[in-house]
């Protein structure tokens, strides 16, 4: 018993030892941290430089409660130089795991070498994380936006993430985690895109919006489509999970515009192969409710009905064919995905085309099927009647 | 043990070197017993009981022409005086031996005839006597006669009956133990009205001599359990024993663990069911708390009044007293492995509120919690001292103006008061278990703050191996607890409804398992 | 020697757990890409008839562990070389072990704490529970089986509505030799693995129940193998999947379920450890067991600590990076193991066979001349 207890002390003299003299590895308080919410990147062509905007939580200095925005700017060689750099301007150790967006301006997003040691710097390190959400400025720098925030003391990060989460009823951008990203990145079948963000300027302040989509080949930005086209494309992904689609009234003297809200929406996608011609057939199903109706007519009956139907399949099918026309045609590259339905659906024709599938895709053909179904009529079933 | 007596008594003997007929006695018979003549015998009990003053002789004779001398001895203030005055002294003094044949002995006479008292032995040994005479009872010593007759008149003061302070219930029996041996027993045996009952006394403490009493049911219990405590209380030397919590420890399992092997009570009703599981039961004089083993991990989990209330609500509250047994552990060790070392595994809008809250605080997190752990364990050890309604008020009204004033000054942060305060109420769902739960709460919060969630872990995997490695009187102390047989799960993570529960835990009780038999209430209802 | 038994459920326990150990943290098969859940589906089937092998010897000698049927079939001296042989091949795997563990807390998330100091808390603990003997060891495995076999089912429930089906498709595209390569890779390293439970789980309460624990017990570690894989790959795709060292890791750092319930990796990492922890301490008490019995010395329990100690010297000092590690596991490993998971326990059965069937005979024999 006495040898035990012996034995317990010197253990514990042992443990305490350790504690006391390598002190703790990884043990950082929290208040002696910045916590990133956002950052930026530009690139500054002139000094061959990266330019990091970094959004993070003010101290308070001492006071209760309140915690507001402030945003630093750093240079450095490379990104995590830049990173490094936080430290000296901000005299604490940056906390990453909180970050939520990252936005990176057209300058990077042109360049691989930078978009690529970009993205290689989220996923390698630990502390970052994986579902970071990745934006595109339109602005000229990305750091204008976040420095936006400070004016009107609102965290622009949080502001835009819960925008982003909000993707389902808006349908004007397609949110991208910086993990999906790099995925696009390195599969075959698919290129990816980044939801672009803007600054607007209203009377009273300027706010950050998101809306468009910027089209990546690869690792470079070949070009846009604007909040409409982004909706297309969500149509020939499958992705589409709202939204509002408005008809011109054809009766031009008695109707006015028309909105559809879109409850469910399907597209199933095939290729068919015939005689070394590969074409891709896409089936939409969309199903919508009636929101706004700027006219007398009655849509109720039957006939109205099925001619709405009809004409909202109509305005889908030329949205999504002028949209494929355009990537097609201008910018060349696969953000449908078309590639990986290929080599799904025909490996052994993949194995031959897989080479030249850029030209393959500029000339790929496709058959667009629509079909609207109009469910419900939100609260009303009637229009407004207009008395005499 | 009584040796010793006889060897005091002889050196002081020797020493004073008075009364050598006694001393001469001694050496004639190897026994220490009486001797025919009263005188001697008198001259005898007084030596041993000296300079005590509570002892009294009292002297008296028989009636008729052969009156016989008689004398009692007995303890005052440990003795019943009326039953002495009316049930031996009159008796004897208005007795006449004239009728009495020769053939008869005078001891046999008395007892049938002459003393009126339910409880009498006659002994000639000197040692029993004088120890009768210590625990209450009276002896009476005739003319002529080599055996002493032992008459019980125990009547000492006592604490009533009344409900235990620290195990209440809502509902439920509200009889607890006190702090005498045999009311005890009366209340585990008018519980159990079985032969199979067992009593089983035992003295415990070369000086102090304690009474303590085996309970177990024959025929439930299992013998080698029987037979291993029996070992280990023959082992058990010490001179004095106060409370069971001595016993406990000096037989107990792993005598390093913070946890209990052995369970302790004061409740009659949870000892019967201890009892009717093939549990046995150490009632020891002079304490209320009754020793019940083996003792398992689960039963810090299982309250009686669980068994009593709606099945259901039964097995709500266990499940929340293993949650609050994870709190109690785990809280303060968790929020600072996740503060410090985690903080990406709190959500944003939180880490920033925490992050407004730890502005100005002087203290590294870690040690925040210990201060304020301690300062908790201070203000309920300070409260549990204090009389009932003034304690309770300076424990609250002082943890809240205290925890209030410390936020205000920038001592510690707001939710570091509602983590502390969290662990210390989650510490009262099980009340038995604070001793292991303070040890767990501190390593655990140590080993937090060298890895993290991963020192947490490290403790975590430390503590089970230490549970499951040891045992109560050869069971496994863990036993049943983690089990999701549904067999076994009846009575451990939920309360099953009583007439599900046919069989008794197994290895406890292997000879008779069923609790039940055919055609109880519950298989009538369903 | 005191025999230390332990009940069928929990050298289940310990085989699951010891499956799941470490990996569940690093996928092993990704040689195959998209069909690396066949190549574990082969493996595991494979891994069934060689516990099938190993339940048979120890069927036929159900008093002994590896060692002690060693010696019986080869004799002393070759016996003693063979035993010295698996004591290092466990030795030798067992530090593998650790250094995937630590590795793994140290890179996932403890980065600035010295590898050293996790690799000693966790050996502290291992030798405590190899000290308190199988019996422990079981118990300790029967408790914590549920728990864990719970939050891997809930991690991959949470983890649906991240899946794509297509992330699997086309089926068989790799063809036929990284199959076989991937399918080896994940029968090397954990499923073929079962020998060690010849020398661990010497002991069962029931004798007959080799083939039933061994076969459950890998069948049931394959199966929560083969979930773990294709959760992975459906929810990070391929490229993703063997980008990165901890798949599972990054899979749960991924749950998001109403932006309430996310950002549990660290609870995942925690589980994986728990049966990580199993892992090491059978290693460990498998080595200790051989050298013990290299020293001719019944009881294993004096060589526990030296053994721990060596474990963590060679840990230290036998890789300089993680990258070297991951490529010595990988393109080394399996062919160093194949003899002593598979060759080895084949010719002893053979032997044993041969011996049994004479000893029959002979007592056939004498009874009936």
């Amino acid at each position: 018993m006495k040898k035990l207890f012996l034995k317990m002390i010197v253990l514990i003299l042992i443990a305490a030892n350790v504690f006391m003299v390598s002190g703790c590895w990884n043990y950082r308080e929290i208040d002696e941290m910045e916590i990133i919410l956002g950052a930026a990147i530009d690139y500054d062509e002139k000094s061959n430089k990266v330019i990091l905007t970094a959004e993070y939580v003010k101290r308070s200095g001492g006071g209760e409660g309140e915690v507001g925005p402030e945003v630093v700017k750093t240079e450095g060689e490379n990104v995590f130089d830049a990173v490094r750099n936080l430290v000296i301007k901000t005299g604490r150790k940056a906390l990453w795991s909180h970050t939520k967006v990252l936005i990176i301006s057209e300058d990077v997003a042109r360049r691989k070498e930078q978009l690529i040691s970009i993205m290689d710097w989220v996923q390698r390190l630990t502390e970052t994380r994986d579902d970071i959400w990745i934006l595109l400025s339109k602005e000229k720098t990305a750091g204008e936006i976040l420095e936006m925030g400070i004016e009107a003391q609102k965290m622009v990060s949080m502001d835009l993430t819960d925008l982003l989460k909000n993707e389902g009823s808006i349908s004007k951008f397609h949110a991208v985690p910086i993990w999906q990203f790099i995925d696009r990145i390195a599969a075959d079948g698919i290129s990816p895109t980044i939801p672009t963000v803007h600054k607007t300027l209203t009377e009273y302040k300027t706010m950050s919006e998101i809306f468009g989509t910027g089209v990546f080949n690869k690792t470079k930005l070949v070009g846009w489509l604007n909040g409409a086209e982004t909706m297309s494309y969500l149509w020939v992904i499958g992705k589409l999970k709202g939204g509002i689609l408005v008809l011109q009234g054809n009766d031009s003297n008695e109707t006015g515009k028309m909105s559809l809200e879109i409850q469910k929406n399907r597209t199933k996608r095939k290729v068919n192969y015939s005689e070394g011609e590969i074409t891709m057939q896409l089936d939409i199903k969309t199903t919508v409710r009636i929101a706004e109706i700027g006219g007398e007519v009655n849509y109720m009956d039957e006939s109205a009905t099925e001619k709405l139907e009809n004409d909202a399949a109509e305005l889908i099918q030329k949205r999504v064919d002028d949209v494929i026309t355009k990537v097609q045609q201008a910018y060349h590259s696969d953000i449908f995905g078309f590639a990986g339905v290929v080599e799904r659906e025909l490996p052994d024709e993949w194995e031959k085309i897989k080479r030249d599938w850029d030209q393959v895709f500029t000339d790929l053909k496709t058959d667009i099927n629509v079909e609207v179904e109009i469910r419900e009529s939100a609260l009303k079933s009637k229009p407004i009647k207009v008395g005499e | 043990m009584f040796k010793n007596i006889k060897d005091r008594i002889m050196n002081k003997k020797r020493n004073e070197n008075i009364n050598e007929n006694i001393t001469e006695n001694i050496t004639e018979h190897e026994a220490w017993e009486l001797n025919q003549s009263l005188d001697k015998n008198k001259a005898l009990l007084q030596t041993i009981l000296d300079n005590d003053d509570m002892v009294t002789f009292r002297d008296f004779e028989t009636k008729g022409k052969a009156s016989l001398k008689c004398f009692i001895v007995c303890v005052n203030g440990m003795v019943n005086n009326e039953m002495i005055n009316e049930n031996i002294i009159q008796p004897v003094t208005n007795a006449s031996l004239d009728e009495i044949s020769k053939q008869t002995k005078i001891t046999d006479a008395f007892i049938n005839k002459i003393i009126v008292s339910n409880s009498i032995t006659k002994t000639s040994d000197v040692n029993q006597l004088v120890c009768s005479v210590l625990y209450g009872d009276t002896i009476l010593l005739i003319e002529n006669e080599t055996e002493a007759l032992i008459i019980d008149t125990k009547g000492w003061g006592m604490r009533g009956i009344s409900e235990p302070l620290a195990e209440r219930v809502v509902r439920g029996p509200r009889e607890g133990f006190t702090e005498s041996v045999m009311p005890n027993l009366a209340l585990i045996r008018k519980r159990i009205s079985n032969p199979d009952l067992k009593f089983q006394f035992k003295e415990i403490g070369v000086r102090t001599k304690t009474k303590t009493c085996l309970c177990y049911i024959n025929g439930l219990v299992n013998p080698k359990i029987l037979q291993e405590l029996m070992e280990r209380l023959d082992d058990i030397n010490i001179d004095g024993i106060t409370d069971s919590g001595m016993i406990e420890e000096l037989i107990k399992d792993a005598p390093l663990s913070p946890f209990a092997t052995i369970g302790n009570t004061e409740r009659p009703d949870v000892v019967v069911s201890k009892l009717l599981e093939g549990r046995i039961a150490l009632v020891c004089d002079g304490t209320p708390f009754v020793l019940t083993l083996p003792y398992l991990f689960i039963e810090y989990f299982q309250a009686n009044e669980d068994y009593y209330n709606n099945y259901i609500y039964g097995s709500i509250n266990r499940l929340l007293k293993g949650f609050g047994f994870f709190l109690s552990t785990s809280v303060p060790a968790v929020y600072v492995a996740l503060i410090t070392f985690h903080q990406e595994m709190i959500p944003t809008p939180l880490i920033l509120s925490v992050f407004a809250a730890r502005q100005g605080i002087p203290f590294p997190t870690v040690v925040e919690a210990v201060i304020m752990l301690i300062a908790f364990e201070i203000l309920r050890e300070g409260g549990i001292r204090l009389p009932g309604p003034i304690g309770s008020a300076i424990g609250f009204v002082g943890a809240l103006i205290i925890g209030q004033a410390a936020v205000e000054a920038k001592f510690v942060s707001a939710p570091m008061i509602i983590i502390v305060a969290l662990t210390g109420i989650s510490n009262f769902l099980v009340p038995k278990m604070f001793g292991p739960l303070l040890v767990m709460r501190l390593l655990f919060l140590i080993s937090a703050s060298f890895l993290g969630l991963f020192g947490y872990l490290f403790g975590v995997i430390g503590l089970f191996i230490h549970l499951m490695s040891i045992r109560s009187f050869g069971l496994p102390y863990m036993l049943h607890t983690g089990d999701l047989k549904m067999q076994d799960i009846k009575d451990t993570t939920i309360r099953a409804p009583w007439w599900t529960m046919k069989n008794r835990p197994k290895l406890l009780a292997n000879e008779d398992s069923n609790r039940q038999f055919t055609g109880n209430l519950g298989k009538k209802e369903r | 020697m005191n025999k230390e038994v332990i009940s069928d459920k929990q050298g289940i326990s310990i085989i699951i757990l010891y499956m799941v150990g470490t990996s569940s943290i690093f996928m092993t098969a990704l040689e195959a890409e998209k069909d690396s859940w066949l190549a574990i589906i082969m493996a595991l089937f494979m891994a069934l008839i060689v516990a099938f092998i190993l339940a048979r010897i120890k069927t036929l000698f159900p008093e002994d562990d590896l060692f002690q049927i060693i010696e019986k079939c080869f004799g002393k001296f070759l016996g003693k070389g063979i035993i010295l042989l698996y004591t290092g091949y466990l030795f030798y795997t067992g530090v593998l072990v650790l250094m995937n563990i630590t590795q793994f807390i140290n890179i996932s998330s403890l980065d600035e704490t010295p590898e050293i100091i996790i690799r000693v808390a966790l050996m502290l603990l291992c030798v405590w529970i190899v000290k308190e003997g199988m019996e422990v060891l079981g118990r300790w495995s029967e408790f914590f089986v549920i728990p864990i076999i719970g939050f891997i089912l809930i991690f991959i429930c949470l983890s649906i509505p991240k899946m794509n089906i297509h992330h699997l498709f086309p089926i068989l595209s790799v063809g036929i030799t990284p199959m076989i390569h991937a399918t080896h890779f994940v029968f090397a390293f954990p499923l073929g693995e079962t020998v060690i439970f010849t020398i661990a789980i010497s002991q069962l309460s029931v004798k007959k129940s080799y083939y039933k624990v061994y076969m459950t017990g890998v069948l049931i570690g394959g199966i929560i193998l083969l979930v773990i894989c294709l959760t992975n790959l459906l929810v990070l795709g391929i490229n993703i999947t063997s980008g990165v060292y901890f798949q599972t890791h990054l899979t749960a750092s991924l749950i998001d379920i109403g932006g309430f319930l996310q950002r549990i990796e660290a609870v995942m990492t925690v589980v994986l450890i728990l049966a990580g922890f199993i892992k090491l301490s059978i290693y460990l008490l498998a080595t200790s067991m051989g050298v013990a019995k290299i020293f001719g010395r019944p009881d294993y329990r004096f060589v526990v600590t030296p053994v721990a100690l060596l474990m963590i010297n060679l840990s230290v000092i036998l890789f300089d990076s993680i990258m070297e590690f991951m490529k010595w596991d990988v393109e080394i490993w399996p062919y160093f193991s194949l003899p002593f998971q598979v060759i080895f326990p084949i010719i002893i059965l053979i032997i044993a066979e041969a011996k049994k069937k004479r000893t029959k005979n002979s007592i056939r024999e004498q009874t009936c001349p």
